[in-house]
């Protein structure tokens, strides 16, 4: 039971919620965008935040779309995990969003969500990292379109108001080799001590990872070191930890086993595609 | 634009039959169910979206109901474990002793019988992936899993 009140706004306009948005803080109210809903809805059961308006934006046609459209995919922020699964329009996508949360939940938690989250892992965030994915967000300006990294650096770059629209993606990158693996402490539902996602493009070897430092990420150096053409794991593995940007998360194992594992699975990428 | 502010009337769908009753927009569908409309069928476990005994469906697909406000209900068929009436999966759990105490059956049902709708030849993997979106602290889960592959063509 959530212990204050608020209400409740469900446009099917982008440009209506977006403008009820600076309308209601003009009004010194405090409004949120709502996709799924999940954590919002524990968080504020548990008082970890207050609000006195929702804007819903699952009636939204961009936030909600996923479809291809000249060669590329368009998946609104606002489409459930499931759904993305289910549609397999991105594979690796659709493997890697699988294995957030459950099942039943995924019914329920969008892409944008689980990027925009309080959670660090955000693991929906990294297939797109990899397929360089642009990122459309609105505002009372007008639409903006933002690289990945432009959008995610440590954080998604999203100032309070703007509204995540949708992620476009270029097919072939989505159709690249691919692999995925999460790897968690016991339970198969569970956040995970290391998720990596990795495709193959133009003979490189593109690698993503969430669970390793607090924030998921893509790394230029680490990508050199594991694409020069003499790279060896056992004797430039340590080249890869030096090139990590932050340290290594000790909850739930310590940091030598999370390194074990990320060396693990390095290895089945390098064997698979 | 759909706006809901204090104490509203809404109609929501469940089982077949239009309900009217008030609602605040805070309130959790499985809020609504148990204490409005007197649906207690989905029980209230972790209220954290973890343990899926408030599991309902909305629109075949299975929800847990404690992570849903009841106004995004509006519109979309809702059915509860009331709503089952004897469905396949109901007979199934008495015939593998699917349950002890009972108390996560509801949530169990639901997903099986969405799972019987959506994937009616579900292999072994998807049946896995679908029920441990629920617990069962007695731990029957060999017998709900043969209950589940009992009702799929398969």
């Amino acid at each position: 039971m959530i212990p204050f009140d608020f209400d409740y706004y469900k446009p099917s306009a982008i440009l209506d919620a977006v403008n009820l948005f600076y309308k209601l803080k003009a009004e010194n109210k405090t409004p949120v965008y709502y996709g799924g809903g999940t954590e919002i809805i524990s968080r504020a059961r548990v008082g970890n935040i207050r609000f006195d308006s929702v804007i819903d934006i699952k009636n939204i046609a961009e936030c909600a779309c996923l479809n291809i459209e000249n060669e590329r995919i368009n998946i609104g922020s606002a489409v459930e995990l499931n759904k993305i699964t289910e549609s397999n329009v991105f594979p690796l996508l659709a493997d890697t969003v699988k294995r957030i949360a459950d099942h039943t939940v995924q019914c329920k938690i969008t892409l944008g969500g689980n990027i925009l989250g309080n959670i660090k892992y955000k693991e929906g965030i990294l297939p797109l990292m990899l397929a360089d994915a642009k990122v459309s967000i609105l505002d009372q300006t007008g639409r903006k379109e933002l690289n990945i990294n432009e959008f995610f650096n440590k954080k998604p770059m999203i100032e309070e108001g703007q509204l995540l629209e949708k992620f476009s993606i270029d097919k072939k990158l989505a159709d690249s080799p691919w692999y995925h693996c999460k790897e968690v402490k016991m339970e198969k539902i569970d956040y995970p001590l290391i998720t990596v996602a990795a495709i193959r493009y133009r003979r490189g070897l593109r690698l993503a990872v969430s669970g390793l430092l607090e924030y998921p990420f893509r790394s230029a150096e680490i990508e050199s070191i594991i694409n020069n053409n003499q790279f060896d794991l056992d004797r430039d593995f340590n080249n890869i930890i030096n090139a990590l940007q932050g340290a290594v998360i000790k909850d739930k194992s310590s940091d030598k086993y999370r390194l074990f594992v990320l060396k693990k699975l390095l290895k089945a990428i390098l064997r698979e595609i | 634009m759909t706006e809901y502010s204090g104490v509203v009337e809404v109609r929501l769908d469940i089982n077949n039959e239009i309900k009217k009753t008030e609602i605040r927009p805070s309130e959790t569908l499985l809020y609504v169910l148990r204490n409005r409309l007197g649906l207690t069928g989905a029980k209230p476990g972790c209220e954290n979206g973890d343990c899926g005994a408030c599991t309902v469906l909305i629109d075949n697909m299975p929800i847990k109901s404690c992570l849903m406000l009841a106004v995004e209900a509006v519109g979309r068929k809702i059915l509860t474990v009331e709503g089952l009436k004897d469905a396949p999966a109901q007979k199934a759990f008495v015939e593998k002793n699917a349950f002890q105490c009972g108390y996560c059956t509801s949530g169990f049902l639901m997903v099986c019988h969405s799972l019987s709708i959506n994937h009616p030849k579900a292999d072994d993997k998807r049946i896995s992936e679908w029920l441990q979106s629920n617990i069962c602290r007695c731990t029957c889960y060999e017998e709900i899993t043969a209950a589940a592959k009992s009702i799929l063509s398969r």
